[in-house]
This record gives structure tokens, C-alpha cells and sequence, in this order.
């Protein structure tokens, strides 16, 4: 298999997860994108939404709400503030996230920047379950 | 000469707290692994945040427009120290060691005269420090609750210090921990995080410039950095939070071990004596008898 790339999803308590894929779709801040094997070296971050990491088998799907993406010698390396599992996509912990958020976008003094960030949150949670 | 029941109440008694140390002792011991295995699961997360972090940085070629959480805002005048603590006692010289530690620095910065702030976390350093220091102490936060620190109990606190620093309510931040090195020593730690230190990782540098490369950043390097840098703080509390419960754990183990050992001290030295009462109770009681019997 020459076409793969080593994946490490590391959170602050634990690194989730450690292996070989084809291809990882992220959420950049500035877009979706997909990295492949021999991509450029690359930092950039995190909006929240699904990280999907593709192999020969087939996929997995998380959910993050934000981190940090570094990327070289093909080696990804993403440092996710959180990782919520396919399973966990229905949990309480979501419904929490996304709850929280709608409180927070109604204060007034939300710059810009929070304001994107909090609506694409709701608005990847409600993507999730459909 | 205490009497035969006063003895063997005090031998009971210590007895009762024996096991109590020796159980305190067994739970520290289970909880400090678990401690010890968070410390480990947090080290890549914080490490290669570093790494990424070093390397913007020496991109970074104009220090004027550089982060102020990176170069600091040049001044120095009022200092705000985060003292991290345990809520709870019973765990040797854990408490008292960070609080000398923080008192040192207090004084030097009092020395100067310049403003100091206080945030403690944990209420044994607030009851240590609040006598002579209260009047500084900003905000207390207590742990009590929560069972295990999370990610973002940490990042709330970082939240609190970064919207001081953006309303220029202090210059300079230092943490106070103890950082784990075994189970039976534990160093008390100061670590300036805002302006980010990098003394410790200048020592890496040069081993790491070989592998240093030039990255595409999407969006630039300070934008990055001005929202990487909150994170790293967040980052570096956490840390300090991980290595501060696992020295309490190994300090209150290394504490309780001794206790025990001390209780069965206790306990056969109050055994001898109480034996030897006993037997003096017994010879003096003979000795009525022989001698009535002999003067009959």
C-alpha cells in the first residue's frame, strides 16, 4: 500500500485514534478539504464539524468542535480540543454542545469570528443525525 | 503509671486509626495509577501543541506584530499568580510546599512594589495563604465537585485568565503546581505561562531544526498563532492540573504509608507497656499473699 497516510487523532486526555487511511476529510476553518498521501506541509484549524477518514475498508466518522490540523511527511496529526465517536453522534454530550451554543449566540458581544464558529456548530449537529 | 484500661483504650484507639491510614493509603495508591495514566494520555496533546507552536514561531520574523500572549505587552507591573492546590488534607507537605514556593515569589514581586493578583484553586492553599495574603486573592475556585478535571474545567479557568489579560488587568502570569516525579518526591513548580516561557524548549531546538519544514498556513502565521496560543494555555493548565493531582495522590500515599507505620510503632511500644503493668500487677499482688501468708 503506498498510497496511505498515518492519521493521529490525539485529544487533551488520550490519542483516539492511530492509523494508516487513504484519505482524511477535515473541516478547515477556511472550507472542507481532503487530505491525501504527499499533500504539502500544512497547519490550519479546525471548525466544527465531521472528520472522516477513509481507507480501503471503508470510513469512520467523528464529530469535533474545534483543533488544530498539522500536516507533514505524511503524517497528520490532529489535535482536537474533542472527539465524539459515530456512536455517540444521538449522546446527551452533543445536545449539551449544541444547547450551550444556541445560549450563546443571543449575547450581544459575540465577534464575528464566534458567531460563525457557534452557528456551524448547530448547524453540524443538526446535519448529524440526518 | 497509667492504669491497665487506660492503656488498652489507647491501643484500641490506635489501632482504629491504623486501619483508617492504611486504607486512605490503599485509595491514594488506586487513584494515584489512575492519576499517573491521565498524566501519560495528556503528554502527546501538549507535546506536539509545542511542536507546532516552535515552529510558528520561527516563522514569525516581526516581533512587533507578534501575538501579546507570545511577546507579552512589554510591561511588567502586575503579576497574577495561579496557585494550584488540593481540597483536601491529610496528604504530607504537598500544600505547604507550593505555598512556600508561591509565598517566595509574592514577596519578591511585593518586594518590588508591584501589584500582585491571586487566583487559588483548591481550598487548602486559601487557608494557608489567606491570613497574610487575602487582600490579593482575586478569585477561589474549589474542585470539590468535580471528580476527575476535565479538558474543559481547565479551559473555563484559562477563559477567566485570557479575558483579564485582554483587559489589561495584569502583565505577567505564573502558575504554581507540584509536578510529578515519583511517588515519593514531588517538585514544586513555577511556570510562567503568560508571556509564554520557552526555556524548556530551547533545549530541544536544535535537535529539532533538522526536522523543521516550511508549512502552508491557511490562514497566516500570526492568525494561527493568536488563536493557537489561548489554546496552548488551556493546554498548559490542564497539565499542571494532571501533574498537581497525581503528586497530591503520591504525596497523601507516601504520607499515609508513614502514618501506618507509625501506628504500629505506637501500638507495640503501648503492648510492652501494657504487658509490663500487667505482670507488675501480678508480682505485686503475689507478693501480699506470700508475705500475709509468711507473717501468719
Amino acid at each position: 500500500m503506498t498510497s496511505e497516510l498515518q492519521l493521529e487523532l490525539i485529544t487533551p486526555t488520550a490519542v483516539a485514534l492511530s492509523k494508516q487511511v487513504e484519505s482524511v476529510v477535515i473541516p478547515g476553518i477556511e472550507g472542507d478539504m481532503e487530505i491525501f498521501k504527499d499533500h504539502i506541509a500544512l497547519i490550519t484549524f479546525l471548525r466544527p464539524g465531521k472528520i472522516i477518514a477513509k481507507d480501503t475498508a471503508g470510513s469512520d466518522t467523528f464529530f469535533s468542535t474545534g483543533g488544530v490540523v498539522e500536516f507533514s511527511n505524511n503524517k497528520l496529526n490532529l489535535l482536537v480540543q474533542d472527539l465524539y465517536q459515530n456512536s455517540q453522534f444521538d449522546g446527551e454530550e452533543l445536545k449539551k454542545i449544541k444547547e450551550d451554543a444556541e445560549q450563546k449566540i443571543t449575547s450581544k458581544d459575540l465577534s464575528d469570528r464566534d458567531a460563525y464558529l457557534l452557528n456551524t456548530t448547530i448547524e453540524q449537529i443538526n446535519n448529524l443525525k440526518s | 503509671m497509667p492504669s491497665l484500661k487506660t492503656l488498652r483504650n489507647r491501643i484500641t484507639s490506635v489501632k482504629s486509626t491504623q486501619k483508617i491510614t492504611k486504607a486512605m493509603k490503599m485509595v491514594a495508591a488506586a487513584k494515584l495509577r489512575k492519576a499517573q495514566e491521565n498524566v501519560e494520555n495528556a503528554r502527546p496533546y501538549s507535546e506536539k501543541m509545542n511542536q507546532v507552536i516552535q515552529n510558528l514561531k520561527q516563522s514569525i520574523t516581526d516581533v512587533n506584530s507578534a501575538p501579546k500572549l507570545l511577546v507579552g505587552n512589554q510591561r511588567n507591573e502586575t503579576h497574577l499568580c495561579l496557585v494550584l492546590s488540593s481540597d483536601r488534607g491529610l496528604c504530607g507537605g504537598f500544600n505547604t510546599n507550593i505555598c512556600r514556593k508561591a509565598k517566595l515569589y509574592f514577596e519578591k514581586v511585593l518586594g518590588e512594589n508591584k501589584k500582585l493578583k491571586i487566583i487559588i484553586v483548591g481550598n487548602k492553599a486559601y487557608d494557608q495563604l489567606k491570613r497574610k495574603y487575602s487582600e490579593y486573592v482575586i478569585e477561589k475556585i474549589s474542585l470539590k465537585e468535580e471528580k476527575v478535571i476535565t479538558f474543559s474545567k481547565a479551559s473555563e479557568i484559562a477563559d477567566k485568565i485570557l479575558n483579564l489579560f485582554t483587559k489589561d488587568e495584569f502583565d505577567i502570569c505564573t502558575i504554581f503546581y507540584n509536578k510529578f516525579k515519583s511517588v515519593i518526591s514531588q517538585i514544586p513548580q513555577q511556570q510562567q505561562i503568560i508571556p509564554a516561557e520557552s526555556n524548556q524548549t530551547d533545549k530541544t531546538d536544535s535537535t529539532k531544526d533538522k526536522n523543521l519544514q516550511s508549512y502552508d498556513y491557511e490562514p497566516d502565521e500570526n492568525e494561527i498563532l493568536e488563536n493557537l496560543l489561548p489554546k496552548n494555555i488551556a493546554t498548559q493548565i490542564y497539565k499542571a492540573f494532571l501533574e498537581n493531582q497525581a503528586s497530591e495522590q503520591g504525596s497523601r500515599m507516601t504520607a499515609m504509608d508513614n502514618a501506618t507505620r507509625n501506628a504500629g510503632d505506637l501500638i507495640s511500644r503501648l503492648t510492652i507497656n501494657y504487658n509490663r503493668t500487667r505482670q507488675a500487677v501480678i508480682t505485686k499482688e503475689l507478693i501480699e499473699i506470700i508475705s500475709g501468708a509468711e507473717s501468719l
